[in-house]
C-alpha cells in the first residue's frame, strides 16, 4: 500500500508548474448524505477550492467503477466516492458494496499505473459539513502534489 | 457521442437568480453565453424566484410557448425545492424525468468567492447537466397491482381479531392462523373485556365468523414464507395436513408471553397460594377470590410487582407497561368484593402509560388498598403460613408480612414462535426478542407488505393491542384494494437483453427482484429472466451497478446519462 508519501511521486516533473496546476477533482456523492452535506457546507459557507465537481448518484453503492475509470480515463486528477457513514445507508448496504469496490479498484489503479490515492471513499453524513470541505481542501492539496493525471498525457481518448 | 440519441433533444435551460442571491459570485450573463452555444439548447431565460407563484406561472408559460421537451433547471439545491419548482414544468406537461436540476447556489455561488473560477465550475455543473438530460427518458408513473389482495394474519388474539375485522370492512378476504384451539388470546380471559359493556372480544368474534370473507384455520402454525408483496407463499402445517397459501400480504400478530415466575426461586411460584395476575383474572371472572389450598376466603392479599420485569439478572430489562394497571385494578376489585380483606401492593415505582392511570391509582387507595414500595426478597413458608420478607423504603425499614395469597404480576415476553417467524420474514428483533421494523425513520409500512399488530413488537395492553392493529392494516387495505404507484426512481431490466444470472437477485438489498420465465424472441424458448417487483422496489440501483451486462438500468440514472455527463465535465 502506497500511503505514506514517497520522494520520488512527489517530484513528479510536469509540463504544467506546481503553481500553475490546477487538477480537476470530480466527486460522486450519494443522494441523502453527501450531496446533502455539501449543501450544508455551501450554506454555511465553508469554502473550498472550485477545482471539485459534483455528480449526485442516489447511493455509492450505485457508483459503477466504470464511472471512476472513465472520469479518470478522460482526464480527471482524482475521483471522490463519498457516502452516508456504515450503517446508515439510506438503502440498508449500499455504502459497503461501495466500500468492496473501491478497495478492488484501488488495487486495479495500481495495476495501471496510477497512484491509489487518485480514488477516495468518504463517509460524509448530511450534517458533516465541515468535513465535507475538509476532504475536498485536502484532495485538492494531495492532488497537486501528485501532479495531474499521468493518462491525460498518454493517452488521448 | 451525442449522435446515439434518435431525435434533436429540445433543451430549455432556466436559470433562477434566487431573488439577487446568484449572480455576485457566478457571472451569469457570461454563464448564459456559454450555454447558448451548445447546440442542443433552445430556449436560455432567467427568472427572479421559479419556487415562487409568479415563477411557477412563468415556467410554465415559458415551457407551453416554445417546443421545449427537456428542462434544466438552474439555481438552488434540488434537496430542497426540486419537488415545487418540478410543480410548474409538469403541469405543462413535461415528464418528471425529463426535468434536471443543477445547483450552483450551494455548490458555486457561497463557497467560491473568485468570479473568474465560480463561473466557470457552473458552467461545467450546467452543461453537464445539459449533456446528461439529453439522454433522460421519459416514463410514466407506474400503478403496481397486486397478484393477490387477500391477507394473511398470525395470531387470533385482540390484534389479529381487530385486524381481521378491519380488513374485512374493506372487503378483502382475511386467512386467520391460530395456534390454540379458539380465537381471543390472552384478552379473551380478561375480566373487564368479558363482562362490562364495552364489550370487544366476543361480539367481534361472532361478526367475523359470520363473514363468507374470513376463513379461520385452528391449532394450525406457519412454517414456511416465501415471496414478496403480493405474491407471497405461505407454508401451514396443521395437525394432520400442510398446506400452501397464496396471500398478497402478513399481518403478524402472534403476541407476546407471560414471564414464567418458576424462573425467580424466591417467589415459591410452586407453591399452590402463590399465583400468577392471570390465575387471578380467571378467579375475578366469576366473582370471587379463593385460596387455592384452604378455599376460604383470604383476609391478607400481598401482589408483587415486576415479577421478571426490570430484572436483567432473572428476567427481561424491559418494563412490561401494563402490570401495575393490571394489579391495581384486581386489587380494587377485592376491596369491592371483599371489604374486609387486606390487600398490599409491593412495587419499585407505578409506572402506568395510559391517560386516566392517575385517577385509577387514587380511587384504588381511597378503596382501601396498600401501595409499599421496596422489592420483595423473598416469600417464605412458615407451616401452613406464606410470610413475605420486604422492605418498606418510605420507612426505612424491613418487615415480614404474613400472607394468605400472593399474586406475582408478571410481565410480557417475546414469544419462541414470533422469533421463530422473524427468521422465516427477514424481520429484525431488538434487544428484548421482539420484533423491530427494519427502519422506522422512513417508512411505515415496510414495502414487502408485512405489518406487524399488538404485542409481538413490544408489552402493551388491549386498548393499544387495538389501535395498533388498525394502524397496521390501514395501509396494507388500501394496497390491497387499489394497489399503489410505483417510486419515480426505480430500476427497469430489458428483458430482451438480460441473461438471467441472477447477480442483481442476490444483491437486491429489498428481495425486489424476482426470477420470471419468458419465451426467448430469438430462439422461441422459455429461459429465466430477472424482473423487478416494482412494489418493493426502492431505486438504490444495487441491481444496475451489479449487473455485468448492464440490463437494469435506474430511471433518471442510467449509464448513458451518468458518463455523458462525466464526458462533459472533463
Amino acid at each position: 500500500m502506497v500511503t505514506e508519501a514517497q520522494p520520488k511521486e512527489n517530484e513528479v516533473v510536469s509540463d504544467d508548474k506546481e503553481g500553475d496546476f490546477e487538477p480537476k477533482i470530480i466527486g460522486f456523492l450519494c443522494n441523502w448524505c453527501s450531496y446533502t452535506g455539501a449543501d450544508l457546507a455551501g450554506v454555511s459557507r465553508l469554502q473550498y477550492p472550485p477545482n471539485f465537481i459534483p455528480i449526485r448518484v442516489m447511493c455509492t453503492g450505485a457508483v459503477d467503477p466504470v464511472y471512476v475509470i472513465k472520469a479518470l480515463l478522460e482526464g480527471a486528477d482524482s475521483v471522490l466516492v463519498a457516502g452516508c457513514h456504515p450503517g446508515d445507508c439510506h438503502y440498508l448496504s449500499g455504502n459497503f458494496k461501495a466500500r468492496r469496490r473501491i478497495a478492488i479498484l484501488k488495487k486495479l489503479l495500481e495495476n495501471l499505473g496510477l497512484e491509489e490515492r487518485r480514488i477516495r471513499l468518504e463517509w460524509i453524513s448530511a450534517s458533516e459539513g465541515q468535513k465535507f470541505a475538509d476532504t475536498v481542501n485536502e484532495m485538492v492539496k494531495e492532488t497537486k502534489k501528485m501532479g495531474p493525471n499521468p493518462i491525460k498525457k498518454e493517452w488521448d481518448i | 457521442m451525442r449522435g446515439t440519441s434518435s431525435r434533436k433533444p429540445k433543451i430549455g435551460v432556466f436559470f433562477c437568480t434566487c431573488k439577487g442571491s446568484i449572480g455576485k459570485n457566478v457571472d451569469l450573463n457570461e454563464l448564459e453565453s456559454r450555454v447558448k452555444e451548445n447546440p442542443d439548447v433552445v430556449l436560455c431565460i432567467r427568472h427572479d424566484k421559479l419556487c415562487e407563484k409568479d415563477g411557477q406561472a412563468f415556467l410554465k408559460d415559458q415551457i407551453s410557448n416554445t417546443d421545449v421537451d427537456r428542462i434544466v433547471l438552474v439555481g438552488c439545491t434540488p434537496r430542497t425545492y426540486e419537488e415545487v419548482i418540478n410543480k410548474g414544468a409538469l403541469e405543462a406537461g413535461i415528464n418528471r424525468h425529463l426535468v434536471e436540476h443543477v445547483n450552483i447556489r450551494e455548490l458555486c455561488e457561497w463557497i467560491h468567492p473568485d468570479e473568474k473560477s465560480a463561473t466557470e465550475k457552473a458552467v461545467f455543473l450546467v452543461l453537464g447537466s445539459i449533456a446528461r438530460v439529453a439522454f433522460a427518458q421519459e416514463v410514466l408513473d407506474k400503478q403496481v397491482i397486486l397478484k393477490n389482495n387477500n391477507v394473511l394474519i398470525i395470531g387470533g388474539g385482540i390484534a389479529g381479531i381487530t385486524s381481521a375485522l378491519e380488513l374485512i370492512k374493506n372487503e378483502i378476504s382475511v386467512h386467520l392462523v391460530e395456534k390454540t384451539d379458539k380465537l381471543g388470546g390472552r384478552a379473551y380471559e380478561l375480566d373487564t373485556q368479558r363482562l362490562s359493556e364495552e364489550d370487544v372480544i366476543l361480539p367481534n368474534i361472532n361478526e367475523l365468523i359470520k363473514s363468507d370473507k374470513f376463513h379461520v384455520m385452528l391449532e394450525s402454525e406457519v412454517v414456511d414464507v416465501n415471496g414478496t408483496l403480493g405474491d407471497y407463499k405461505v407454508k401451514i402445517a396443521s395437525k394432520d395436513k400442510e398446506e400452501e397459501l397464496d396471500v398478497g400480504a402478513i399481518v403478524i400478530a402472534t403476541g407476546s408471553e407471560l414471564f414464567d415466575a418458576i424462573r425467580i426461586l424466591e417467589y415459591k411460584y410452586d407453591d399452590a397460594d402463590v399465583i400468577d395476575f392471570f390465575e387471578l383474572e380467571k378467579m375475578l371472572v366469576k366473582d370471587e377470590v379463593k385460596v387455592p389450598s384452604s378455599g376460604e376466603i383470604p383476609k391478607r392479599i400481598n401482589f408483587i410487582q415486576c415479577v421478571g420485569s426490570r430484572d436483567e439478572n432473572k428476567g427481561n430489562a424491559h418494563c412490561s407497561l401494563v402490570c401495575c394497571t393490571y394489579a391495581i385494578k384486581q386489587a380494587a376489585k377485592i376491596k369491592i368484593l371483599y371489604p374486609d380483606t387486606e390487600v398490599y401492593i409491593h412495587y419499585m415505582d407505578l409506572r402506568g402509560p395510559e391517560c386516566g392511570f392517575e385517577e385509577y391509582f387514587l380511587d384504588a387507595q381511597k378503596k382501601g388498598v396498600n401501595f409499599i414500595r421496596g422489592r420483595v426478597a423473598e416469600i417464605q413458608k412458615d407451616g401452613k403460613n406464606l410470610i413475605l420478607r420486604t422492605e418498606h423504603i418510605e420507612l426505612g425499614d424491613i418487615m415480614s408480612l404474613p400472607s394468605d395469597l400472593v399474586v406475582l404480576s408478571v410481565g410480557q415476553q417475546a414469544s419462541v414462535e414470533t422469533q421463530k417467524l422473524a427468521d422465516m420474514v427477514h424481520l429484525p428483533l431488538d434487544k428484548d426478542g421482539f420484533l423491530g421494523y427494519y427502519n422506522d425513520r422512513f417508512e411505515i409500512l415496510d414495502r414487502r407488505g408485512i405489518s406487524i399488530a399488538g404485542c409481538a413488537q413490544g408489552p402493551r395492553g388491549v386498548a393499544r393491542s387495538i389501535s395498533d392493529a388498525k394502524k397496521a392494516v390501514r395501509e396494507i387495505a388500501g394496497i390491497m384494494k387499489k394497489g399503489f404507484t410505483a417510486r419515480s426512481i426505480h430500476s427497469v431490466i430489458d428483458e430482451t437483453r438480460c441473461a438471467g444470472c441472477r447477480i442483481c437477485e442476490e444483491l437486491c438489498p429489498y428481495e425486489a427482484i424476482y426470477m420470471k420465465n419468458v419465451k426467448d424472441h430469438v430462439t422461441e424458448e422459455s429461459r429465466l429472466i430477472s424482473s423487478v417487483n416494482l412494489a418493493v422496489c426502492q431505486g438504490c440501483g444495487a441491481c444496475a451497478m451489479a449487473c455485468p451486462g448492464g440490463v437494469p438500468q435506474l430511471i433518471g440514472y442510467s449509464n448513458k446519462e451518468i458518463l455523458a455527463q462525466i464526458d462533459e465535465l472533463i
